[in-house]
Parts: C-alpha cells; structure tokens; sequence
C-alpha cells in the first residue's frame, strides 16, 4: 500500500477520513449499479490497486499529482475473465470464440494487444514504440486479411467508398485505421473517467444493439472501473486497458458497419474524442516539428484541467471531472441521440453529430488556449 | 460476483420455466434481485433474458426441457 501512504494519516495504517469517504462512496455507488455483484468487482479492483507492480509516480502519468497504479486493465481483464468463466460453468453460455469463427479471430486480436498493454504496464519501457506499433500492424493486418467480413464495403462518403471497394486498399486501410484508433484510444486516456467513460457507454450501446452477454459483462466492468477510478483516482487503465478496450471497440465498431447494423458516422460520433483528439495532437506536434507520437499537455484534456483545478481544493476532483465533462459532452450526446430515437443508428446523419463534435471541441480548445496563454502572460508581466 | 452469474442463470431457467411469459423480464425491482444485481445490473439481466436469443445457446437438457413450453421457437434460440 505504499502509494497510498497519503491516504493514511499514521503509522497505525487508519485510513484518513477523506479516504474512508471514497470507500463508502464507491462501495454505494456498486451496490446501486450492480449490487453485490457490482461490490465484489470493486472489492477485486481495490486489491489489485494496492499491488507493488505497475505503480506509476505522480510525474510519470498525465494530469494526476498522485502516485497511482496503471493495473487497471488488469483488473479489467481479471475481471472479464472471471465472468466469463462463471458464465460458462455456472450457466447455459456459450462463448462467441466457440460459436463463431469471426469472434475468434476478433478475441485473438484482443489479446496480442492486451499482452502488448501489459507488457508495458508490468515494465515501462520494455517494448520500444515501434516495436509496438509493427506487432499491432501485424496482427490486424492478419485480423483483417483472414476475416475480410469485417471490413465495411460502404461507409457513406463517397471517396473512401471508392477506395473500399478495391480489396487490398480497404484492407490497408482499415489496418491503418484500427492501428491508429487504438493509439488514439491510448493517447486520450489522461484524465480520470475519460476513456472509462467513453467505455462504458460504447459498451452499454453495443449491449443494447446485439443484447451479447460478452458487452454486458464489459459495461459491467467498465462502469465498475469507472466508479473505483473517477472517485479515487488510485487507478487508471495503463497501456493494457486502453490497447485491449480500444482493440475490443474498434473490432466490434467495424463489424458493426460491415454488417451494416450501424453507420460509420454513428460510430464516429460515439468515439469522437479520441479520434479528433489524436488527430489535432498530431497535426499540432507536426506544425512544431515535433514526432506526431510524443507526448506533450496540449490536449483538450490537459487544458479542461488547467481551467478546473484552481478552483477545486482536491486534486482528484477536477481531474475526474474533466474526464466526466468530456466523455458525456462527447459519446453522453450519441447515447442520449440513441435512446431518445432521435437518429437511427443505420442513418448517414450521425456525420453530421460528429462535424458539430469536432466544431465544438476545436472552439472549447480554441478558447481554453487564449485564456490560459492571457493568464500566463499576465503572471509573466506581474513577476516582472 | 461468481454468486450474480449464478443468480442471472436461475433468473434464465426461471424464464424457460414459465415461457418467457414475461414474468421474470419484467420483474425487475425485486428487492433479492436488487440486492444481487443493483438497479443496472437488474435491468440487464431482464435485457439478456429478453435479447438473448440466436447469441446464447442453451444446453440440451434446458432445451428439451422448455422446447414444450415456448411457440415458435426452435431450438438452441434461447436464452441465457
């Protein structure tokens, strides 16, 4: 429990009284989720937050200022797996590997990419980036020759729906596009409830769309992962996580379309912070000759949190609400569309949601900049 | 959590049970069930029951066992 030692006032190991808040918090918010079921998954995830491996120093990750875990996705995967497991014992469930050779491969892609994430979790460093990015090229370029059901033909703009329609550039395509969306998943996992959030509710809609016990029980955990993370702040996905959820959302997103049950424009709409996050990041580190992969605090995120943090006392409280304010003000508007009716999820229109997310989020980033950089002109101009 | 698989199961067999008449789906804030499975949790279970069918398979005996109770469904169409 060394991490947590500021969450304890003494020797004797009593939690402080913020600390036992967060415990009765977290325990409700489960049990009014998912009850005991919901408490047991906390109880795992707290466990596992307390392990020596995968500690992360306050300096070394994002917004937070605390010492942390990044087992988090380990504790996603433990999880997943544990349901799963039960499911098939305890119950009448058939797993979609054995059913059907689509998941298989789907479930084998997951995997190269939740071993590459835990890799990196249990050891920093240990894989260089490009070794990274080779193995994940290689194995949805294999996904995705073997299963070319899986890549759309249509996705309603008409200059990729000609490219898609010439098998080896679609194929290359969408390689590149699940490669990229996985980094961007990554790449955007920098505030607490973030890309948990945007999870969950990818998750709950899959859940609601097919009604598959495999999306019932990741809304289950994600959202379970999401109340441990956004109230204490102990604990974030790591590269395990956010590789695996990313792989798992990207798969499922482009068979969705494939089969047409969704637009492409839905699933964009959906997923629009990180996609538009990693996009801009890029763009912005290429206009200042910098490599498009490294890191830096010019993120929506990082400047959400810059506008809240003077006016919190708690460290953990902007950092969650930013990751609440952006995962409901982006993927929280496509589920209120879905389950209002407002758009079917098959409509073309869903492009017209995400031009209006990238519009807002480029005006929020926009305005963010000028008052941050107005503020530390000013804080200059008074030191001088 | 092994305990809530176990309870979504029986709440499974319970519907096969009495035909999918809607009953368990629909019984949704039974406080055991609620205890068990949360608010959310609840309505999930109820939405499996309901939406499992064509993507769970049930094991043979269950399906003999409900093939007389459930018009116009073929086997292996449940549930979980």
């Amino acid at each position: 429990m060394s991490s947590m030692s500021d969450s304890y006032k003494n020797s004797a190991n009593t939690p402080s009284k913020q600390t036992l808040t967060k415990y009765i918090a977290m325990a409700l918010l489960a049990l009014l989720s998912f009850g005991l079921t919901g408490l047991g998954a906390i109880v795992v995830m707290f466990a596992l937050s307390t392990l020596r491996a995968g500690r992360d120093s306050a300096a070394s990750h994002g917004i937070s200022s605390r010492n942390s875990s990044r087992l988090g996705g380990v504790a996603i995967v433990i999880t997943f797996i544990l349901f799963l497991i039960g499911m098939v014992l305890l119950s009448s469930y058939t797993p979609g590997v054995v059913r059907d050779v689509t998941f298989l491969h789907v479930w084998s892609t997951v995997f190269v990419c939740v071993i590459l994430g835990g890799a990196e979790d249990i050891k920093a460093d240990l894989l260089s980036p490009y070794f990274r990015l080779v193995v994940k090229l290689l194995a949805f370029g294999f996904f995705l020759w073997t299963t070319p059901n899986v890549v759309p033909l249509v996705i309603g703009i008409p200059g990729i729906d000609y490219l898609l329609s010439v098998p080896l550039v679609a194929w290359g395509l969408c390689t590149i596009f699940c490669v990229g969306f996985i980094n961007a998943f990554n790449m955007a996992d920098g505030a607490n409830g973030l890309i948990p959030g945007i999870a969950t509710i990818a998750f709950g809609i899959l859940f609601l769309v097919y009604g598959r016990p495999a999306e019932g029980v990741l809304f289950f955990v994600c959202l379970m992962f999401l109340i441990f993370n956004v109230v204490s702040g102990w604990f974030f996905l790591g590269d395990m996580g956010s590789y695996g959820l990313g792989a798992v959302l990207v798969c499922y997103g482009l068979l969705g379309v494939a089969q047409g049950d969704f637009s492409a424009g839905f699933m964009a709409s959906l997923l629009s912070y990180p996609c538009v996050d990693f996009l801009v990041s890029v763009i912005r580190r290429l206009r200042k000759g910098l490599s498009p992969l490294q890191a830096d605090n010019g993120h929506l995120h990082n400047r959400l949190y810059s506008f809240y943090a003077p006016k919190f006392k708690s460290r953990v409280t902007p950092n969650s609400l930013t990751g609440l304010t952006i995962s409901s003000g982006s993927s929280g508007v496509s589920l209120i569309i879905y389950v209002f009716d407002w758009i079917a999820i098959d409509s073309n229109t869903w492009f017209g949601i995400f031009g209006i997310q990238v519009v807002v989020y480029l005006i929020i980033l926009s305005r963010l900049r000028r008052t941050q950089m107005n503020q530390s002109e000013l804080i200059i101009g008074m030191s001088s | 959590m092994l305990w809530g698989i176990s309870g979504v199961a029986k709440l499974s067999q319970a519907a096969i049970r009495t035909g999918f008449d809607g009953s368990v789906v629909s019984n949704v804030y039974e406080p055991d069930r609620l205890m068990l499975l949360g608010f959310i949790g609840s309505r999930v279970a109820s939405e499996l029951i309901r939406r499992g069918e064509s993507t769970v398979i049930i094991k043979d005996e269950d399906r003999r066992f409900s093939d007389d109770r459930i018009n116009g469904r073929k086997p292996g169409d449940f549930v979980n």
